[in-house]
This record gives structure tokens, C-alpha cells and sequence, in this order.
């Protein structure tokens, strides 16, 4: 998705864990809380750290 | 005082498995947003792991980022040679765990190795050094704990009075490349520098005859896998480093 031009916003909007967010504790929290790891977090930082290395 | 290398009294050697005792990160200073954790009414609760290992953990649903412990676990080992903690927890915890231990044994704590900078792991640091702990920790924990957090973090994790405080600062580090054993009491305990991940100060700790590791926020049981950017924290490290707990 990165390589496709895709932005951090369109990717966290993609919600490419949603088929585990309600197996992991925690999960679905939202961001502000910086409570556990949420979904949104982990994919945003997870890009982050991607495309840094593009 | 500066070493990269401690050897105490020789021991046997165990056979290794893991034993997830995550603790839990939940501050990210760069947000800012700490949680009001209710310290006055979280218990420790003490759980024999081994005839000579043991995890404290705070009472669950008290701490809105440690579900189901709060303050995440100190693991301590006991024995003739006194106490080996690892992980200080939050400081306002200190003088309840430390009576934890004493129910325990009598010994002096005599070290407390970090996992990594986070104040869940080291807000106890000063309070434990003062009862005469050596603290333990990689040195980029070390030069991360010595810049103080924002006062509102502090504040909000009853850490303010201590903030400053030099005696939070490890006395002894390692790097990356080194390896520290500890030959305490019968135990073996490895000191496991990793790659950068959760953050990029881990250190992992394992007990060979105990059969436990403790990996600090290297891997949690609440969320998804907390990397900790801010701090030096990659998912590649997370990947690369999971042959450290194996």
C-alpha cells in the first residue's frame, strides 16, 4: 500500500486487522487513551517504520 | 560504577522455556496522556512460580493500562545470596512490594535489573537502591532515564518527587553485544541484550533452573505488539528479536 502511494491516514482507514481486533485485548481502544497497543496505533506506527525504509 | 561483566559464585544450569511475564508499557510520554492510577488501593499480590522464583503484581482492574496487574510484574528470585528483582514497577508501589519481599525472605535485595526505561519498569529504581539494590540495565536505558520525564507524566505516575533523582540512574550497563551472568545462589541468570524493539534499551532476563524469562514489554498480553518509536523501538527488532526468547 505504501508502494502504491497510499498515505498513513488511508492505510490506518483500511483497518487491515479488523479480523483479529476483537480477538486482542485492547485492541479497539481508541488512540488518545495511549492505552495498550490499538489497532490504529499499531498499523500507523507499523508505516511509519515502513516507509521510512522506502 | 561501570561494568560490563559480573560473575558471582558458579551454579548448575537449568533447562530453558518461556514463560511469558510481559509487563506492561502504557505511557507514551510523547502523548502526554497519562492514565490516574488509583496506587493507594492496588494491592501486590506474590505468585510462587518456582521453589525460589516468584512474580508480584499488582491488583487487577486498578490500573487502566495494566488490566489484569497493575504496575506489570517484578519478577524475584530468593535465596541464600539475598534477592534478585527484575523490574522496579511504578515508584509509588515500592514500599508495598518491597514488604511483598520480605514476606518472602529477609535477604537484602541486592540487585534490580531493568527491562527497559519505561517508569512502569524503573519509577521504583531510587526507592530500591536506597534499600541497597544495585540497578541493572542496558545503557541506553540508562541515558534515557537520565533525562527526566515531563512533569506532567511524572506527576501522573506519582514519580514527580523522584524525577530527578540521580538514584534512578542504573550503576551498572551493558551494550548491545555484551553478555552478563549472574551465578546467584543455584540459579543462572542470563542477561539478554536484544535489538532494538519495544524500545531500544531491552534487555531480557532469564533464569535457567527457574525455567523463566522475563521479557519485559518485548512481547504483552493486552494489545497489539507495543513498539515504542520514540524511544528507539522498531517491529523489525520484534521480528529479529524473537530468537531472544527461545
Amino acid at each position: 500500500m505504501i508502494a502504491t502511494g497510499k498515505t498513513k491516514q488511508e492505510v490506518v482507514a483500511a483497518r487491515l486487522t479488523a479480523n483479529y481486533d476483537n480477538r486482542v485485548p485492547g485492541g479497539t481502544r481508541p488512540l488518545p487513551a495511549g492505552l495498550g497497543t490499538s489497532a490504529d496505533r499499531f498499523v500507523g506506527n507499523l508505516y511509519d517504520e515502513l516507509n521510512t525504509k522506502q | 560504577m561501570h561494568s560490563e561483566k559480573v560473575n558471582f559464585k558458579a551454579g548448575p544450569c537449568g533447562i530453558l522455556a518461556l514463560i511469558s511475564l510481559s509487563m506492561f508499557c502504557v505511557l507514551d510520554t510523547t502523548r502526554a496522556q497519562a492514565p490516574v492510577i488509583p496506587f493507594a488501593s492496588i494491592e501486590i499480590i506474590t505468585t510462587q512460580l518456582t521453589p525460589h522464583f516468584y512474580a508480584l503484581t499488582g491488583t487487577s482492574n486498578t490500573d487502566p493500562g495494566h488490566p489484569e496487574a497493575a504496575g506489570g510484574r517484578v519478577g524475584v528470585l530468593v535465596g541464600e545470596d539475598g534477592v534478585f528483582m527484575v523490574d522496579g514497577s511504578y515508584a509509588p508501589l515500592s514500599e508495598k512490594i518491597a514488604a511483598a519481599i520480605r514476606k518472602i525472605s529477609p535477604k537484602p535485595i541486592r540487585f534490580l535489573v531493568n527491562t527497559h526505561e519505561h517508569p512502569d519498569h524503573t519509577g521504583g529504581n531510587p526507592n530500591f537502591a536506597r534499600m541497597g539494590a544495585i540497578v541493572i540495565a542496558r545503557q541506553e536505558t540508562r541515558d534515557a532515564l537520565a533525562q527526566p520525564l515531563p512533569p506532567a507524566v511524572a506527576a501522573a505516575i506519582g514519580n514527580a518527587a523522584l524525577n530527578n533523582d540521580s538514584a534512578r540512574l542504573p550503576v551498572l550497563t551493558c551494550n548491545l553485544t555484551d553478555k552478563i551472568r549472574f551465578y546467584f545462589d543455584d540459579e543462572t541468570i542470563d542477561l539478554l541484550p536484544v535489538v532494538p524493539c519495544h524500545t531500544n534499551g531491552d534487555l531480557m532476563i532469564r533464569f535457567e533452573k527457574a525455567d523463566v524469562i522475563m521479557i519485559g514489554d518485548f512481547y504483552r498480553n493486552y494489545g497489539y505488539p507495543f513498539v515504542d518509536p520514540s524511544h528507539g523501538g522498531t517491529y523489525k527488532g520484534v521480528i529479529d528479536g524473537r530468537k531472544y526468547a527461545q
